[in-house]
């Protein structure tokens, strides 16, 4: 398949999470082996977001969209971005929205506790795209936006998309992300999936318990403009589908393996030309095993170190994309890769070359891999902003 | 958004189609939604020569409630059983009906899932244009899906039912030997998308770009000119066909 040469540069990055409440701060945590997980989930506390009702907007506003408005705006500032324009884009990722908006009052109709006139007035946040319209109209966006809501690949699939829109001219630049809170359907729904460890997660450990579920935000700002100081290049970007099972990816990672190669091909790159991958690295077996025949699959002989922080900051579903890529830039601005943490006894069966120690090395590109439910798979190439494709 | 895309298949399907798909064995776990999107592509399909889809196939699936009745049946029973049962879980996901549909039609390029209560079907156009642009894939599966949550609809719920397009780059279209219905020029909107409709509990199916557009090729074959889709509350949205 072709390729489109407009360069996509990221002029700012914005992030909340339960291991910090920037950037900075997550990377020390990351850096400096600090998980934000208690009891097996990642939550973020309350107090470092915006007051629920905000002033001068008049409505009640989710964990989600809080958490979203300190991302956003904390990518806008590194961007240096006042506001966004009327030629801006405006790309959300999330897979349950403001779900503590109206989950409780369907609960308590479908008890017969709440009136059907009472539930409508909070149901109208149900729709995931209701979250979007109101990101929108707290940074006062009127240009093209779009709601995706594909699982866990969906931010990666969000910056995908922003990407695209830039290089096809469709808008000048994009702020793009995803966010996630934690709620009772995921929690619970997880469990019931025995995917859940109550211990901190341990990526491609054989000893692994699961996977930690987690809330949080992330947000790009990307640009067709070079910035005064630019932070990377979103180089490649590819999106594959297992079409295999419903909530397990393929065992030997048909997909992944599908997306990866896609996006180093998009980038006009070879597998060699990878410095680090950012694994998805949940934890779960299934996934480790299959990111890892992936891999293996993609780079054979010159497999680049690769690293999960799931450990760090836990899996924050839909968000998780757009924190990892985060995460990605500060790899690329800083020229360290992180190690996976949680890691101590690799399982012998993922034949990959396991980051086990942070290292500083000459990184000009770097493989973001993701899966989701629904066979989702999405993979981004960021590359330094000094080298560009 | 100028895309200059063919049409070259659409297909509409029933609350009776998802019905008459309830006893197959292959959807015995399948949710009304993903019976509903499989009669709609079905349909769309049964107006083509056979190919194989593959790595070359995307998909963009829009749905306001997505699948609401089953996480509805997940919450119910575990506020009244304190037991969370997987397959609720699973097929409430909001992208487990496109997760079902690439299964079945081995779709293996892009899937992606979109939702807006009024410009869903204009975002899931969209983004298929973007992908096909991007080369992602040469051609891409458009559907929106709707129905009104059984719980919480009255009687004037609206229109239960999905709507699919397939969108193909041109050249493609013509190199696989493929019908070209239409060509679809540019979509956009013209009014500031507000997601409030004061219908919470309904599906704005009708109101759907998709759904209006399948429907106006099923009635006159092909489409020239534009065509105006008009939404609650003064909100429009405009196709130009070439």
């Amino acid at each position: 398949m072709g390729f489109e040469s407009t360069k996509v540069w990221v002029s700012g990055t914005g992030a909340i999470t339960c291991a910090g409440n920037d950037i900075q701060a997550l990377w020390l945590s990351a850096l400096e082996d600090r998980s934000g997980i208690v009891g097996g989930l990642g939550v973020v506390k309350d107090d470092c977001l915006p007051e629920p009702n905000h002033a001068g907007v008049g409505t009640a506003r989710g964990k989600a969209l809080r958490m979203a408005l300190v991302a956003a705006g904390e990518a806008m500032r590194t961007a240096a971005w006042d506001r966004l324009e009327s030629d801006d884009g405006l790309i959300l990722a999330t897979t349950t929205g403001q779900i503590d908006l109206w989950a409780a009052a369907l609960i308590g109709f479908l008890r017969g506790q709440t009136s059907k006139h009472a539930l409508a007035e909070v149901f109208e946040r149900q729709s995931l795209g209701a979250m979007l319209d109101e990101l929108r109209r707290a940074l006062a966006h009127s240009g093209p936006s779009s709601l995706v809501t594909s699982a866990c690949g969906a931010s990666t699939q969000a910056i995908a998309l922003g990407a695209a829109w830039i290089r096809q001219g469709r808008v000048r630049r994009c702020l793009v992300g995803g966010a996630e809170a934690l709620c009772a359907l995921t929690i619970e729904g997880f469990k019931s999936l025995q995917l859940l460890s109550t211990e901190n997660s341990r990526p491609f450990d054989c000893d692994r318990r699961g996977i930690n579920l987690s809330e949080g935000a992330g947000f790009l700002a990307l640009q067709g403009e070079r910035p005064a100081k630019p932070l990377a290049i979103v180089s490649g970007a590819a999106m594959r589908t297992d079409a295999f099972h419903m909530t397990g990816p393929h065992p030997e990672g048909r997909g992944a393996f599908a997306a990866i190669s896609a996006s180093i091909q998009h980038a006009r790159l070879k597998p060699a030309d990878i410095s680090w991958v950012h694994a998805h690295g949940t934890g779960s077996e299934l996934n480790d095993l299959s990111e890892g025949f992936a891999l293996r699959g993609v780079f054979t002989k010159n497999m680049p170190p690769v690293t999960s922080t799931k450990w760090v900051h836990g899996h924050a579903l839909g968000a998780s994309g757009a924190i990892e890529s985060v995460l990605c830039v500060e790899a690329l601005r800083r020229q360290t890769i992180l190690k996976t943490c949680g890691l101590n006894k690799p399982d012998t069966r993922i034949d990959i070359n396991h980051a086990l120690a942070v290292a500083r090395f000459p990184i000009r590109h770097i493989l973001k891999n993701t899966l989701g439910f629904g066979g989702i798979n999405a993979s981004l190439i960021l590359t330094h902003a000094e080298v560009g494709p | 958004m100028i895309m200059n895309l063919a049409i070259v298949a659409c297909g509409s399907a029933s609350e009776r189609d998802s019905e008459a798909l309830r006893l197959h064995p292959e959807f015995r776990k399948a949710t009304m939604k993903m019976r509903l999107v499989c009669g709609a592509l079905d349909s769309a399909l049964s107006l083509l020569p056979k190919f194989v889809m593959g790595e070359e196939m995307g998909l963009v699936l829009n749905s306001g409630f997505g699948e609401l009745d089953a996480t509805m049946e997940f919450l119910r029973t575990f506020a009244e059983t304190g037991i969370a049962r997987p397959l609720p879980f699973q097929n409430s996901l909001h992208n487990s009906t496109s997760g079902f549909v690439s299964i079945r039609y081995g779709i293996r390029g892009p899937v992606s899932t979109v939702n807006h209560r009024l410009f869903g079907g204009e975002q899931a156009i969209q983004a298929a244009a973007t992908l096909i642009a991007d080369r992602q894939c040469y051609s891409c599966v458009v559907v929106s899906v709707e129905s009104a949550s059984p719980a919480l609809a009255d009687e004037n719920s609206g229109v239960v039912g999905a709507s699919a397009l397939i969108l193909a780059e041109r050249n493609w279209a013509t190199e696989k030997s493929l019908p070209v219905l239409t060509l679809l020029k540019e979509l956009r909107c013209v009014s500031a998308p507000p997601n409030a409709s004061g219908r919470p509990f309904e599906s704005l199916l009708e109101f759907d770009a998709i759904h209006q557009i399948a429907c106006a090729l099923r009635k006159k074959g092909s489409l020239t000119g534009e065509q105006r889709i008009e939404k609650p509350g003064s909100c429009t949205s405009v196709a130009s066909w070439a």
